[in-house]
């Protein structure tokens, strides 16, 4: 992994609006993204961990254009991919792709696999049958499902969930993409299929130098794979570094709550101690710390006015908490 | 014909906490609603008994059953959302239970109510409240208090905390752990995470393809299994708290029910399989106190 970006988020927003009563006028918005600046680097597997609305899928969405920004940017390669459609280099954006969650849903139950498969190859326009036989069952074996010509008749809802998200991860590679956004692409599988791709998508990183953007709920996978991590609460990064300082050295008290709330494998351990009580709100006030109503460090008249940016604790290891500054 | 379920046999003590761990397909909602008598119309239990205090619930008749049917023995439901009407209050619906299957006045349904959500940690607000206005964690603490509504022996916790966030998941399942402490509780905790059934139960039975692969204690079975199932399961889990090691793929898939593998049916994908597990299936052998496992080669794998 170098430091060199393969892409970058400037200040970017997407808000929803809220809204309320009889004439449904726009009161209030919805600040899922608010404010997200993020360097991904070539060739690392990026954690982006948080739990269910902080923001983590709408980010990923406004990444690969499945949403328009509210405003900032999107950078790849140096260039800028969000923005009105007439601007966009399709040719660039195509080298994003994006991962589902559940790939029962991503694809079409009518199709037989060989065919979901070739219709990335058409995008391309690759005509030839024999060409587009022979790249898929390349593709097939590459992502571990052999031998290919098993899989190639089958339906989606005849493959196990293991074995039709290596199909989803097969199909996408096959669209040559040098920036992939995996959305939970574990967590509807059953527990013994979840090694097989969190290895698969580590090998692709190893092998084939690709840059990943992890989506995920689950620290220890994140852990696992990433190379850097970034917590996410409410729209906005807390914290972010390299994946062992913010696992073994969490600063922001959401993370640390976070870790502390993971269970031990092991029955004999301690009960962990978690500080925080209470559920995310949905981020809808703009002013001061969005953690500070659940924050056991929360600093009255300071919190509460004033909104912590990220800044840098250590070189790899940024956090905005008024506590360390 | 499924066969889901293939010589079960569990006990549990009282104030025992019990995990059924699974993946998809394992057979541990079935064996849970075999038990509460709520199997769907096609099931057909062929053998066996359910002895709840020495009585057979299969040869019960449905009336004498409701007796013990969420009353003795009671279930917090795996998808919480759809276990109440979006479209009415919920204090409205939890007293219509308590008059309609109990019989209680409407005064004295709402008092039992409002004990029951303080022992679940909720405020009595709520009651005025529509369920959809709930967050998930507070969804499952009104399952936790309908479920205590009559006093239960048995609860039984079907992936009490899927869907849910890790702060409160670990909310909830601290809420289980310690009320089945100081209710003295009965609790079958099912799930198909490892670590949900390593904090919350003392006694664990793992389950594959329909069978118990191994049982015993959950000191025993996470820190020294002795079947190549539950090892390999144990080390597909990136575990947060050790230094990352590679995690080990499990090849293959969960058997197909429909046809599942002959012999063992985990010998397709173990990696110690034999001729031996291709034909015949292991029998449930003992390998310590109270500790029990399925295979055929459980010396040779894991030693004496």
């Amino acid at each position: 992994m170098d430091k060199d970006p393969i892409l970058q988020t400037i200040d970017l927003k997407k808000y929803f609006p809220l809204s309320k009563g009889l004439l449904l006028r726009v009161k209030t918005y919805n600040r899922a993204v608010d404010g997200v600046n993020l360097n991904i680097f070539r060739g690392e597997i990026f954690g982006l961990v948080g739990e269910s609305g902080c923001g983590k899928t709408t980010l990923g969405k406004v990444i690969v254009g499945l949403e328009q920004p509210t405003s900032g940017k999107v950078m790849f390669e140096g260039k800028e991919i969000s923005g009105s459609k007439s601007k966009l280099d399709y040719n660039l954006r195509r080298k994003i792709q994006m991962i589902f969650q559940n790939p029962y849903n991503s694809f079409d139950p009518r199709l037989r696999i060989l065919d979901s498969l070739a219709e990335a190859l058409k995008a391309q326009n690759v005509e030839d049958k024999n060409e587009m036989l022979e790249k898929i069952s390349r593709m097939l074996e590459n992502v571990g499902l052999t031998p290919p010509e098993q899989i190639f008749l089958r339906y989606p809802h005849e493959l196990s969930g293991g074995q039709l998200q290596r199909a989803s991860i097969a199909r996408t590679l096959l669209l040559n993409p040098s920036f992939i956004i995996a959305d939970e692409p574990t967590s509807m599988l059953d527990a013994s299929l979840r090694a097989g791709i969190l290895n698969l998508l580590r090998r692709l990183r190893d092998e084939n130098r690709l840059t990943i953007m992890l989506i995920t709920h689950d620290l220890s996978a994140a852990r696992y794979l990433a190379n850097r991590i970034a917590v996410m609460y409410l729209g906005k990064i807390v914290e972010i570094g390299s994946a062992e300082e913010v696992i073994h050295n969490p600063l922001h008290p959401y993370t640390k709550a976070l870790l502390a709330s993971l269970l031990p494998l092991d029955p004999l351990s301690e009960e962990p101690e978690v500080k925080i009580t209470g559920e995310p709100r949905p981020a809808v006030n703009p002013i001061g710390c969005r953690f500070f109503d659940r924050c056991p460090y929360f600093m009255k008249d300071k919190c509460d006015v004033n909104t912590p940016e990220l800044f840098q604790v250590k070189e790899d290891h940024s956090v905005a908490c008024f506590l360390y500054k | 014909m499924v066969k889901a379920l293939n010589g079960v046999s569990l006990e549990l003590e009282k104030g025992e906490s019990l995990g059924l761990l699974g993946e998809s397909g394992s057979g541990k909602s079935t064996l849970a609603y075999a038990i509460m008598g709520i199997l769907p119309s096609n099931a057909r239990i062929i053998a066996g008994e359910i002895l709840f205090n020495n009585n057979n619930l299969l040869r019960l008749s449905e009336r004498e059953l409701n007796t013990i049917r969420g009353k003795k023995i009671a279930l917090i439901p795996q998808n919480s959302m759809s276990a109440l009407s979006p479209v009415h209050r919920i204090g409205d619906q939890l007293v219509d239970i308590l008059k309609n299957n109990v019989g209680l006045s409407k005064k004295e349904a709402l008092e039992k109510i409002k004990e029951k959500l303080k022992i679940a940690r909720l405020s009595s607000n709520i009651l005025r409240m529509h369920f959809h206005e709930l967050s998930g964690g507070m969804r499952q603490r009104v399952m936790i208090a309908m479920s205590l509504m009559m006093d239960p022996e048995i609860v039984i916790a079907d992936e009490p905390t899927t869907g849910l966030d890790v702060i409160v998941q670990y909310q909830i399942l601290r809420e289980l752990k310690s009320l089945q402490k100081n209710l003295n509780l009965s609790l079958i905790v099912i799930s198909h995470d490892v670590s949900v059934i390593a904090y919350t139960c003392k006694k664990v039975a793992v389950l594959y393809g329909g069978s118990v692969f191994e049982y015993g204690p959950s000191v025993k079975i996470f820190r020294d299994s002795k079947n190549p199932y539950t090892s390999l399961l144990l080390k597909s889990h990136p575990d947060i708290h050790s230094p990352v090691e590679k995690i080990v793929e499990i090849p293959g898939s969960p058997p197909n029910m429909l046809n599942p593998p002959k012999g063992c049916v985990f010998h397709p994908r173990c990696p110690f399989s034999k001729t031996l597990c291709k034909t015949k299936q292991p029998p449930l052998i003992k390998v310590g106190i109270d500790h029990y496992t399925r295979c055929h080669f459980v010396k040779e794998i894991f030693g004496a």
